[in-house]
């Protein structure tokens, strides 16, 4: 982890510490992560701070069961400077996929996690109608919103726009066919995924080191500390991925990797909640105990920007498409690694 | 490390790769889908002498044993372009993961000066002698006994389950050198290097489910060992057992064995929706695995033992490697026949679908592993 990484963790996670539920609670939390300077990672620099120095923050964000849309709000700025999409202020990452007309306006729906203002701008992709892609950049009212109440407890909204004109719109390069924003939210959900299921894994080992039945704690069982195993193993399959996915992003097989990152966090969350809550029991299904902020939000995480299934189809295209087969495939697309 | 270095290195890599690749592709033209289907459990003194002269067994070993003097991520690339298309590795791999390396570590000059060339020139296969009749998972319950002699040991007692224990000329052999002490049940083992056609050995196979004998029952009866058969120290058994299981457990032939067969069916022609959602999950789960075994080789390198994470990359590895060969046969309808087929998927499923139970208990059960791991958790 590098020094700047340890920085936005730290401040994040400080930022972050009391869980905010209400859409004030975000505005504040929103604009102490700009003060800090952690909504802007990616412009203004000379290109210092990197998804490798992002990620461990994200993860740590993961981790306290934040509003969604904290993670969305640094994967429109990455998005937006990428491509030199010119912003106003801060913007929100949308899930879907929009088409640009002719006559330059986008119609289509699309998903974005909550928000505070009354107005928001929102980053989504659009595909022209010869297949260019796009990203863009649309304001909208929150009274347009159909409000999705989210499996989260925060809410989304959903909006159907019919020619609506963009306020910007970029050229998004040829290779991310049109998924600029798609990948970037799913790298993004895939490390809040990885944060949280350290979370659950951590929490359900605190609680079964201290709760005791038939005289002894529960971590004292055989049958406990395999699911305890498992847990910890499925945190580690994710870290993995998400690092892969990390290192790879923006290169010939950035799409592959993100892929494969949002696939095997999307099995290990479900796995996370299923063993989190078993082996929590009935103090785990309360609204007191915090274990649900976790687990409800891996719910709603795994199956953003892509679920599970999408993922399936769309990688496993890729490797029938590929002329290298199976297994270079595999090791192209993780590339070489040493160990000087 | 500057990314000058590192692209050198990832050249570097990459390079060996296609070398490997070439190799293989030379070496095995011939080799039909039955005999890959026994992935890394397949015998072949010719082709490991093969091997051997490429340099490609002890690469990582000191030059000045006539090791390779390579890196462990040189290795790594070796080892799994091996096993992804089912080269026939066993008669040098456990000499070459585990083997080799102990001697290195705890041997005297003459037991390197024995065994190691021969190692090296791809001529001497190890087998491990640690699983008894009563010592299964739980290894310290072991009953072979090593006795002092005037100039050496007498061992007797009974190894089982020993790989390849028939075709091997070595055994690395646990014995109990003192008798057990119920506080402390780990103490009082030693290693030995045993000429497995010593007399007072009788080796007898045992015929697997897959119809093959590559485990076997080693009985000692009185067997008279030289000074020189002690390996490291006398009573340091059971730690060096666990430095070796570490090298066991971590490589890349926990989770690629079944490669074979998950590439045959990769590659035939128009997947359909379900095959489609198959190669997309099994690809995720192959490189994430991956990525954990690669870190694993850089901690190596760095010099660390991480136990528990080799543990969490076998669990998972197994897992998916049985996984492959259940829901590839549930994909491609397989009937559990192996007749002569167009279909390349259907003799490596009839040699997989029998080896795949083996997968979750060679080199550590499921269960042990997952013990293992909690352990680490619990400190």
């Amino acid at each position: 982890m590098t020094e700047i990484s340890d920085i936005l963790t730290e401040t994040a996670a400080h930022i972050l510490a009391e869980p905010q539920f209400d859409e004030a609670g975000l505005a504040r939390a929103i604009a102490a992560l700009a003060e800090a300077g952690l909504t802007i990672p990616f412009t203004g620099g000379d290109g210092e701070i990197s998804w490798a120095d992002i990620f461990p923050m994200i993860q740590a964000i993961g981790g306290l069961a934040p509003f969604t849309a904290v993670a969305d709000l640094v994967g429109a700025d990455f998005i937006a400077s990428r491509y030199g999409l010119g912003l106003s202020g801060p913007a929100l990452l949308a899930d879907g996929r929009l088409t640009l007309e002719t006559d330059g306006t986008v119609s289509g729906e699309i998903v974005v996690s909550t928000v505070a203002d009354r107005t928001l701008a929102v980053i989504a992709d659009a595909v022209t109608p010869e297949g260019g892609s796009r990203v863009v950049c649309v304001e909208l009212s929150l009274e347009d919103g159909l409000v999705r109440n989210s499996v989260t407890g925060e809410t989304r909204r959903s909006y159907a726009l019919q020619r609506v004109r963009p306020s910007a719109v970029a050229a998004a390069g040829g290779e991310q066919n049109g998924d600029g924003c798609l990948l970037v939210g799913a790298l993004l959900r895939s490390a809040l995924i990885s944060g949280a299921v350290d979370k659950v894994a951590r929490m359900t080992l605190a609680h079964c080191s201290t709760r005791k039945q038939f005289g002894r704690p529960l971590a004292a069982f055989q049958a406990v500390q395999h699911q305890l195993s498992v847990l910890a193993t499925e945190s580690a399959a994710t870290a993995a991925a998400v690092a892969l996915a990390a290192r790879r992003h923006g290169g010939a097989s950035g799409e592959l990797c993100i892929g494969v990152a949002k696939l095997r966090t999307a099995k290990a969350a479900r796995l996370a909640v299923d063993l989190a809550h078993q082996c929590h029991g009935a103090i785990g299904f309360t609204q007191e105990y915090p274990l649900h902020l976790y687990t409800r939000r891996l719910l709603a995480w795994r199956g953003e920007f892509g679920a599970d299934r999408f993922w399936a189809q769309r990688v496993g295209r890729l490797v029938a498409a590929s002329e290298s087969g199976f297994w270079r495939l595999a090791v192209e697309t993780a590339g070489e690694r040493g160990v000087a | 490390m500057t990314p000058t270095e590192a692209t050198s290195e990832s050249d570097g890599l990459a390079g060996l790769r296609r070398e490997v690749r070439a190799f293989l592709a030379e070496q095995l033209r011939d080799l039909p889908d039955e005999r890959r289907a026994e992935s890394w459990q397949g015998f072949d003194r010719d082709f490991s002498k093969a091997v051997a002269a490429r340099g490609w067994i002890g690469m990582t070993w000191p030059r000045e044993h006539g090791g390779g003097g390579r890196t462990l991520a040189e290795r790594y690339v070796v080892q799994e372009e091996m096993l992804a298309v089912g080269a026939p590795v066993a008669a040098h791999w456990v000499a070459d993961r585990q083997s080799g390396p102990l001697i290195l570590r705890v041997g005297r000059p003459q037991q390197i000066a024995a065994h190691i060339p021969r190692i090296l020139a791809g001529e001497a296969c190890f087998c491990i002698g640690m699983s008894e009749p009563e010592a299964g998972s739980d290894l310290a319950a072991i009953r072979t006994k090593a006795e002092r002699t005037q100039d050496g040991w007498r061992v007797n007692g009974q190894k089982l389950w020993t790989t390849h224990g028939a075709r091997a000329d070595t055994m690395i052999l646990l014995a109990r050198t003192r008798p057990v002490d119920t506080e402390r049940r780990h103490a009082g083992m030693s290693q030995f290097l045993v000429d497995l056609r010593t007399p007072g050995i009788t080796i007898k196979p045992i015929r697997d489910m897959t119809g093959g004998s590559d485990f076997s029952e080693v009985l000692f009866d009185d067997v008279l060992l030289g000074e020189d058969a002690l390996l490291g120290a006398e009573g340091a058994g059971w730690a060096q057992v666990i430095s070796e299981l570490a090298l066991e457990r971590s490589g890349p032939e926990r989770f690629l064995s079944s490669m074979p067969l998950l590439t045959a069916f990769a590659d035939e022609d128009e997947p359909d929706s379900a095959a489609l959602d198959y190669l997309g999950r099994s690809f995720a789960e192959l490189l994430t695995i991956r990525e954990m075994s690669l870190d694993i080789v850089v901690a190596f390198a760095r010099g660390e033992e991480p136990a528990t994470k080799a543990a969490m990359v076998k669990d998972l590895g197994a897992d998916f490697e049985q996984g492959v060969v259940a829901d590839i046969a549930d994909l491609a309808a397989w009937d559990g026949s192996a007749m002569p087929s167009e279909r390349r998927v259907d003799a490596l499923l009839r040699g997989f679908a029998l080896s795949a139970p083996s997968f979750s208990l060679r080199g550590g059960t499921r269960e042990i592993l997952r013990g293992i791991i909690a352990r680490e958790l619990a400190r």
